[in-house]
């Protein structure tokens, strides 16, 4: 892997000036924007965590972050991108905490991904099995493809990256998710 | 069996669209205001301080430029009035590149080699005295011992500890149903397995599985329709865990794992979960029925004994108690996407800060040498070492700085919890 791959914390083209925090006359403007897009916002979280809890709490610190730069931002056609960003990056700090995601007690219990009753076990289910083992930034992309149907270079915006990585990030995601219901017929049929 | 074909692309959207119906349906709006309100607050106080140790620093030093002779009293009160301001409770920034390289870590530790190092001595985890001898039922098939670097796999049919790097506990088959480890004061080991009954096949119990860390030899299991998620504590074989009824209720339980039979208590009826548990100090860290909504942040220090708090705070999350229980490492609540960029040394008895510390990479997991003396999993531009940390306010590398794992953004060095 390239310099170049990896490198994804680029500045993002989202223009921003200098201004003052939000007024409160625009205060109403983020509102509107909050009712019409949380519940988009927390399925894009949901899929990236896997976790009711941590895609509420990633999405309201992006709704406040967004909030305090909400009269810098020039481009509101561009405000999904923008937030998309931001829950990213936060999951992937997360992420980076895989102590406590995966090994450490905490308020927040993790979400069963075992065998479920009640939603049967069809191979959706073992899809999303195997997207829940991608590594953060790759199921950012895999996401941003195949959920938000976005284009490569719109993908490539939200993650701050060229779209070279984009293509690599997401055929990785793809060959290992492919290699991993090949060499496992237990996902597709097991009783795990 | 069906084999991932030409249609993998339009299953896999599918599957995508059918998870995000799971995703939680919430009016967010006044909770991001409130937060934001919260952030501008703490960036505010961050530069008005940081505009203060500006000032301390220009001002003297114009001064002494300026008016030397004259100013040179007011110099030496700035210097008394920083120090005044008590230097244990400054952060201390801890940037790798400039510690100077220090003793080993006095716990045990994993480094990128695989090996658990104690001490002098380096272990290869999962070796058997004589695996012939070994015969355990099989209540899991796999264990996850680690960090976003992959996977310990413990096997009892085989008793075997193996590492698997780049395995994530989502990727195991079991993953699901395997908690976090504890440790015990002699070192076993405990866990929870959901989803198997104590014979290890699938049912609709969990199981807590005691067991010695190297050798795979289980000594007690207990098995309970308790969905047991999370091990809080193992002391003296008594389990103290965050679990979830059947009817999805979250309780915290305690389950004597040598009495038999093993039955669970409830004794904190009025806590919602524990996130922490020193039980030998009597101390316990995690959140109350009244803390609830708005306060799911705040963490309160809790009595083990009774479940009466102590102190609460929202500033930190309690993590790691040293081992006689006197102080608690805690990362800070809001990273603000950073990842713990700030981590603390609370004085577990009045939540106090003792010690701050501050990178500008990322924190990992801590382990108590002692109550004055913090080891430290570290991240930082791209490589990673364990830092020792003493409350007086100094730092030293505990080993040499290694690459960090590429992709997995994680680090080659894991500190095992306390005791």
């Amino acid at each position: 892997m390239t310099a170049q791959t990896v490198e994804c914390s680029t500045p993002l083209g989202f223009a921003v000036m200098r201004s003052t925090p939000a007024t409160d006359a625009s205060q109403q403007d983020f509102v509107d924007f909050v009712a019409a897009r949380q519940q988009a916002l927390l399925r894009f979280a949901y899929l990236l965590t896997s976790d009711h809890h941590t895609a509420e709490d990633l999405v309201q610190t992006a709704l406040a972050k967004t909030f305090l730069s909400w009269d810098k931002l020039r481009d509101r056609g561009a405000l999904d991108g923008y937030v998309r960003r931001i829950i990213i990056n936060e999951n992937i700090s997360l992420w980076r905490r895989a102590w406590k995601r995966n090994e450490r007690p905490s308020d927040q219990l993790p979400e069963d991904v075992g065998p479920d009753v009640d939603e049967g076990r069809g191979h959706l289910d073992t899809l999303w099995q195997v997207v829940q083992a991608l590594p953060a930034r790759q199921r950012a992309a895999v996401v941003l493809r195949y959920y938000e149907d976005l284009t490569e270079a719109e993908t490539a915006a939200v993650l701050g990256c060229s779209v070279g990585t984009v293509k690599s990030q997401t055929s990785r995601a793809i060959a290992a998710m492919r290699s991993r219901l090949a060499a496992d017929p237990e996902l597709l049929g097991g009783d795990w | 069996m069906t084999e991932p074909g030409d249609d993998f692309d339009s299953m896999l959207r599918s599957s995508l669209r059918q998870q995000a119906g799971h995703a939680p349906q919430l009016d967010l709006t006044s909770a991001a205001l409130k937060r934001a309100r919260g952030m501008r607050t703490r960036r505010r106080a961050v530069g008005a301080v940081a505009f203060v140790a500006a000032a301390a620093v220009a001002v003297p030093v114009g001064s002494s430029i300026l008016q030397r002779e004259v100013e040179d009293s007011h110099i030496a009160d700035a210097e008394t009035s920083l120090e005044s301001a008590g230097p244990a409770q400054e952060p201390v920034d801890v940037s790798l590149a400039r510690l100077p390289r220090g003793d080993d870590p006095q716990v045990p530790y994993i480094a990128g080699d695989q090996l658990i190092h104690e001490g002098s001595a380096s272990t290869v985890p999962g070796a058997p005295a004589d695996p012939q001898d070994f015969d355990a039922p099989a209540l899991v098939d796999a264990a996850v011992f680690t960090d976003g670097t992959g996977a310990w796999l413990h096997d009892p049919q085989r008793g075997s500890l193996t590492f698997d790097p780049g395995t994530t506990s989502s990727s195991l088959p079991s993953s699901g149903n395997v908690s976090n480890p504890a440790v015990d004061t002699d070192g076993s080991v405990a866990w929870a397995a959901k989803g198997v009954d104590i014979d290890g096949q699938p049912a609709d119990t969990a199981t807590v599985l005691y067991t010695d860390t190297l050798s795979g030899q289980p000594a007690y299991a207990y098995t309970d329709q308790l969905a047991v998620r999370q091990l809080t504590a193992v002391h003296d074989a008594v389990a103290v865990f965050n679990a979830v009824t059947t009817d999805g209720t979250r309780v915290v339980g305690r389950v004597d794992l040598a009495s038999s039979p093993a039955t669970v208590e409830q004794p904190w009826p009025h806590i919602v979960s524990l996130t922490a548990a020193s039980p030998a100090n009597g101390l316990m860290v995690g959140r109350t029925e009244d803390m609830t909504g708005s306060q799911r942040n705040c963490q309160a220090m809790l009595s083990y004994d009774d479940g009466s708090e102590l102190w609460r705070t929202c500033e930190w999350i309690p993590q790691e108690f040293s081992l006689d229980g006197s102080r608690v490492f805690a990362i800070a609540a809001d990273t603000e996407g950073f990842g713990p960029r700030k981590v603390a040394v609370l004085d577990a008895g009045t939540g106090e800060t003792v010690q701050q510390l501050t990178t500008a990479g990322t924190f990992g997991r801590a382990t108590f040498e002692d109550a004055d003396t913090v080891d430290i999993v570290t991240v930082e531009d791209g490589s990673s070492a364990i830092v020792r940390c003493r409350s007086a306010g100094s730092c030293e590398l505990a080993t040499d700085p290694l690459p960090a794992v590429p992709d997995s953004l994680s680090s080659p060095y894991q500190l095992t919890a306390n005791p």
